[in-house]
């Protein structure tokens, strides 16, 4: 039987490679969006564990504190409890790399001198060098190597307003002990950074390391009783499964797409193997005569469908791999960008893909194949050996199938809309019943062709030859029609978050220049302005008023959350942080400065559920404070949420500290950009970021359109597979109706007749496909704008319907069509009137 | 019905010569090969050096075993194949000579094709499948409709227009298609077992009425059979033996 089906597997690719290859295609291309999108997400986790790994030595604890930096002095308690061996205090630093020396960022490292000492360098280490060299520094080769740097070689480095000259001295080898972490890091001295810092005494982390035999739990919990509540302590594990937390979302909506990409590529397996069955279904009824088992037959069609699978797979992992290597750069930058992780500078392959290739692949082509090879083959052997085509079983379901959908989509809806408000994925639930009404309701659609008259032999008989031939063209119409609501669904909730962006843009950046540290995208709190650099900028003539930023980076309910301080008692800046509940703004702004009350954003309060309460624990150095809140604002600049409150508050919570941004309003008719090259010709030495305006909207712009790139790419993907659907199914239709289409040649019909009723067919698939489809993704618009961002991201969205309007996106899809529909109409035309299936040679 | 022979064929190998007839064939073979690729490196010969001609107005019945090139006969008739050798005349038109586009377009407003496994359309009604040939000639409507309904009554299934041919008997769906091929009238039926797929009976009732309509159009007719019974009621008989035409009866 293996042999039989090797051997037929091998004709049957003969028979009609094209059609084989298409299919092949299109399962690769719904593998390779599954396997890309798990390899980027992996390769982030990869890049975060790496960096975890890196140089903790044999630490099996971390402690954090509530805020990024915390005092030095909490080590006496840590070593100071019972089960830890030793602690070692760590500072860990991303500054921005000079751009006479380089570009990007480093993530340093600084260590005490033991853990120094234990890590592998190249070059042999000298613990004196390392400790009194002024700016030793020891990056790993690669990194080194990517800054254009030797041995013994200076970078000028930045954190904040500071600089530090800092000499290359060794190469550490981190990659042995992280291989996923970024290249781009190096070690120092704990004392050195510091310095560089401007933070004498505060580190960042405790490495903890455990008397042998001890639990890390029952250390942990010591360990939190010990330090109190402003300090967490995690294990390297719970370390990288928060990372995952926090990519959830991400991670999930991209898996979802890559999904309806496979999903869409099941239709062409259904198609290509409901092609093959037909073609052959007298083959299957001789055998049956001759003694063949359904299930020896079924074991025949399946292995070949599964060895289709397998290719498919091995493809679509290659096509994955590379579509992750091309997103690889926006997917950092938006990693980066939202979540503060860690560059994801290479791919993470692990054997885990095999598996969901083999399943995305041989599974999905499995699932395509199964329902028509079960439907035909369960037939009894006379009626495979009738001449005459069988009346298709969808037909009499088709009626069925669409009362199915609606009930699915409305029970799910109406199941959304009450009970399941509260379920999370309910969004998810909902756009999967409405994915899946598709290809229930598109049969009883394409019924509708019925109408149109057969007069004319062209492009309305191919319409209503349409609705007699539901098996291939009501699958192919549906997956069009997944295709184009993905793609009007995510354009127009992109579209609608863009418009809702641009308003929110117009109201919180008002100031006309804005002024960070270099390396503040990536150090945040720590990139600090020294008051003699903010005094100079503010100094300068054109300046009517600063706004002063102060930020504190905190964790709440496990998931960072950046604290702002801010002037609120700014004249005009009470547009600066929207207000969700479109109350007069006056006098929240004034509970803000009198009361010590603070604003939250909208996600943290969705997320933590303080819509309607007056107040929440902050977290601050002395352990949670019960803070009143006057109000919850709009703000799509982080997903976990934001805390503002007036400078005096955050003062008074976390003490006095350091200022991290400096906003200028300046005097009327006073061009921003001038200001900006004064600003920066007033400081030429301090690594600063000065934008304008215009300038900074445009940076907020370009992010979001970087953020959406990938999504953008597995759109395209899906797109393309439904093209390569039609031209299957035509491919198909072409094939199978031979013998229909040399009748007609044999009446006297000519070849572009042909070529037309062909174009009419696949015209009726596409325009099913497309109205279908734009009503399902205005449906998915709204779960994704209403429901799917609310739940996973907090924001509001205002739906903006202005996007249907996707001129270029249905031209694309138009075109796809006609495109995928021009090569079968040319084959089923050039098809001779003597392919009318002889009675007798 | 078995009139003198007026339509004469021969087989050059056999010697046979050709009578000739002031009138232009409505169908003249001469020295007509075809082989087909495979089997063989000379490919294997469907039909060896025919000469015929047949006549405008007659019935001519072709007899033969299985594979013996009857069809394939036919299909050079009908311009749906061409002659490896040789040349077919219709109606004094070089076949060879005739674009694709011209040969259809010939095949569309002269011939008329029955075929034994009928070839309706599923998808179509009775009547449309009837209107079929006028869809691809672009004919106006009405006057299509009108000559469909005359059609179908004369065979019987008036009543039958809007049903689709799965609700229909071999024999009915046979009549249909013999609508089909006579609703553009063409000067040529050729048809190809038209009773090979039906009963006895229905076979008998199905080639008087073809019989009955190609003699009220007017048309030549050239059937392909295995029954010497329905043979008989031609006016030639030719006979095809390993693609070679024996000698006339």
């Amino acid at each position: 039987m293996i042999r039989l089906l090797l051997q037929s597997t091998v004709r049957q690719f003969q028979s009609d490679k094209l059609l084989h290859l298409l299919t092949l295609l299109g399962i690769a291309l719904g593998a390779a969006a599954v396997v890309g999108v798990q390899i980027l997400h992996q390769s982030a986790i990869a890049a975060f564990a790496g960096s975890v790994q890196a140089v903790r030595g044999n630490s099996e604890l971390t402690v954090f504190g509530s805020a990024p930096s915390f005092d030095e002095r909490v080590l006496v308690d840590v070593l100071g409890t019972v089960g830890v061996e030793s602690a070692t205090p760590r500072v860990q630093l991303s500054v921005a790399v000079d751009p006479s020396s380089g570009d990007g960022f480093l993530e340093l490292a600084g260590l005490d001198v033991l853990s120094l000492a234990s890590l592998p360098y190249r070059e042999e280490f000298e613990l004196r060098e390392a400790l009194s060299q002024p700016g030793w520094l020891a990056l790993t080769a690669e990194g080194a190597d990517r800054l254009g740097l030797s041995l013994g070689d200076r970078v000028n480095v930045s954190c904040g307003s500071r600089t530090a000259e800092l000499q290359l001295s060794n190469w550490v080898e981190l990659e042995q002990l992280g291989p996923a972490a970024s290249p781009m890091r190096g070690v120092m001295d704990i004392a050195a950074l510091q310095q560089l810092l401007g933070q004498i005494g505060e580190i960042h982390q405790i490495d903890v390391a455990l008397v042998e035999g001890q639990e890390p739990d029952s250390v942990a919990a010591s360990l939190e009783q010990r330090l109190g509540p402003a300090y967490e302590i995690l294990t390297p594990s719970q370390q990288v499964g928060q990372a995952e937390q926090l990519l959830g979302a991400f991670r999930l909506n991209l898996t979802a797409l890559s999904a309806v990409s496979l999903f869409v590529g099941f239709f062409m397996v259904y198609t290509t193997v409901q092609a093959m069955l037909v073609r052959r279904r007298r083959e299957f009824g001789v055998m049956r005569c001759l003694g063949t088992t359904r299930g020896q037959l079924l074991f025949l069609v399946l292995g070949e469908v599964a060895i289709l699978g397998f290719a498919g797979s091995f493809l679509g992992t290659l096509l994955g791999i590379g579509v992750a290597q091309g997103s690889l750069a926006d997917v950092s930058a938006t990693l980066t960008n939202l979540y503060v992780l860690e560059e994801v500078r290479s791919l993470a392959l692990s054997p885990s893909l095999i598996p969901l290739a083999l399943l995305a692949g041989v599974g999905g082509a499995l699932a395509g194949a199964a329902w028509p090879t079960l439907e035909s083959l369960g037939r009894p052997p006379r009626e495979l050996l009738q001449s005459q085509p069988v009346h298709e079983r969808l037909h009499r379901v088709s009626g069925l199938a669409w009362w199915i959908g609606l009930v699915l989509l409305g029970g799910t809806g109406v199941w959304c809309l009450t009970w399941g408000r509260q379920v999370r994925p309910a969004g998810f639930v909902l756009g999967l019943a409405m994915l899946l009404t598709i290809p229930l309701i598109t049969p009883r659609l394409l019924r509708v062709w019925k109408v149109v008259p057969a007069h004319q032999f062209g492009v309305l008989h191919g319409l209503r030859s349409l609705a007699s031939r539901l098996h291939g063209s009501a699958f192919c119409s549906a997956s069009l029609a997944v295709s184009v609501s993905i793609l009007v669904g995510i354009t127009m909730m992109v579209s609608s978050f863009r418009s809702t962006l641009e308003s929110w843009v117009d109201s919180v950046i008002q100031a006309d220049v804005y002024v960070t540290a270099a390396s503040y995208a990536r150090s945040r709190s720590d990139a600090i302005l020294e008051q003699s650099v903010i005094d100079e900028l503010v100094r300068h003539p054109a300046v009517r008023e600063a706004d002063l930023l102060r930020r504190v980076d905190s964790r709440i309910a496990e998931r960072p959350v950046p604290l702002i301080g801010v002037r609120m008692d700014l004249p005009d800046g009470t547009r600066r942080f929207p207000l969700t509940s479109g109350e007069d703004p006056e006098p929240v702004y004034r509970r803000l400065q009198d009361e010590q009350a603070v604003l939250i954003s909208q996600p943290l309060a969705r997320r933590l559920g303080l819509e309607d309460s007056a107040e929440f624990d902050l977290p601050t150095p002395e352990g949670p404070q019960s803070v009143p809140i006057a109000g919850i604002y709009e703000d799509y600049g982080s997903e976990s949420g934001a805390v503002a409150m007036d400078l005096t508050t955050m003062e008074a919570l976390f003490g006095e500290g350091p200022l991290h941004s400096v906003s200028l309003y300046l005097d009327e008719g006073t061009d921003p950009e001038q200001v900006v090259t004064a600003l920066a010709a007033r400081l030429p030495e301090v690594p600063l970021e000065i934008r304008s305006n215009a300038r900074l909207r445009a940076e907020v712009f370009r992010i979001f359109d970087q953020t959406f790139l990938v999504t953008r790419t597995l759109q395209l993907v899906t797109l393309l597979v439904a093209a390569l659907g039609v031209a299957t199914t035509l491919l198909v239709i072409a094939e199978e109706g031979r013998s229909e289409v040399a009748l007609a040649r044999s009446l006297g019909a000519d070849r572009p007749q042909v070529f037309r009723v062909f174009l009419g067919k696949g015209a009726g698939i596409g325009v099913v496909g497309v109205i279908l489809g734009l009503t399902g993704g205005m449906g998915l618009a709204w779960i994704l704008v209403h429901l799917i961002n609310r739940a996973y991201f907090g924001w509001s969205i205002r739906a903006d319907w202005g996007a249907l309007f996707m001129v270029p996106e249905f031209a694309s899809i138009g075109a796809a069509v006609l495109l995928a529909s021009l090569y079968p109409a040319w084959k089923a035309s050039r098809t001779p009137a003597v392919e009318l299936k002889r009675d007798d040679s | 019905m078995s009139t003198p022979q007026i339509v004469t064929a021969t087989t050059n190998g056999l010697g046979v010569s050709m009578k000739t007839s002031n009138s232009t064939p409505a169908l003249r073979l001469d020295g007509v090969s075809r082989t087909y690729d495979g089997e063989s490196a000379a490919g294997r010969a469907a039909l060896r050096d025919v000469t015929l001609a047949v006549e405008p107005g007659r019935r001519v019945a072709v007899v033969g075993r299985s594979g013996s090139g009857k069809s394939t006969l036919l299909h050079l008739a009908a311009g749906i194949d061409l002659p490896t050798t040789g040349s077919v005349e219709l109606f004094g038109r070089d076949l060879s000579k005739l674009t694709d586009r011209e040969r259809t377009h010939l095949r569309r407003n002269e011939i008329g094709l029955v075929f034994q496994s009928f070839h309706l359309q599923a998808h179509l009604s009775v009547a449309e499948n009837v209107a079929l040939p006028d869809a691809i000639a672009g004919a106006p409507r009405r006057p299509t409709a009108e000559r469909v309904r005359e059609l179908l009554d004369r065979v019987g299934l008036g009543d039958r227009a809007g049903d689709v041919p799965e609700k229909l008997s071999g024999g009915e769906q046979q009549r249909v298609a013999l609508c089909r091929a006579l609703l553009r009238r063409p000067r040529l039926l050729l048809a190809d077992e038209p009773t090979g797929s039906l009963d006895e009976e229905s076979g008998q009732r199905v080639m008087a009425l073809m019989l009955e309509l190609v003699e009220e159009h007017d048309s030549t007719l050239v059937f392909v059979t295995h029954s010497r019974e329905l043979a008989a009621t031609a006016d030639q008989i030719l006979t095809l033996r390993d693609g070679r035409l024996c000698e006339p009866t």
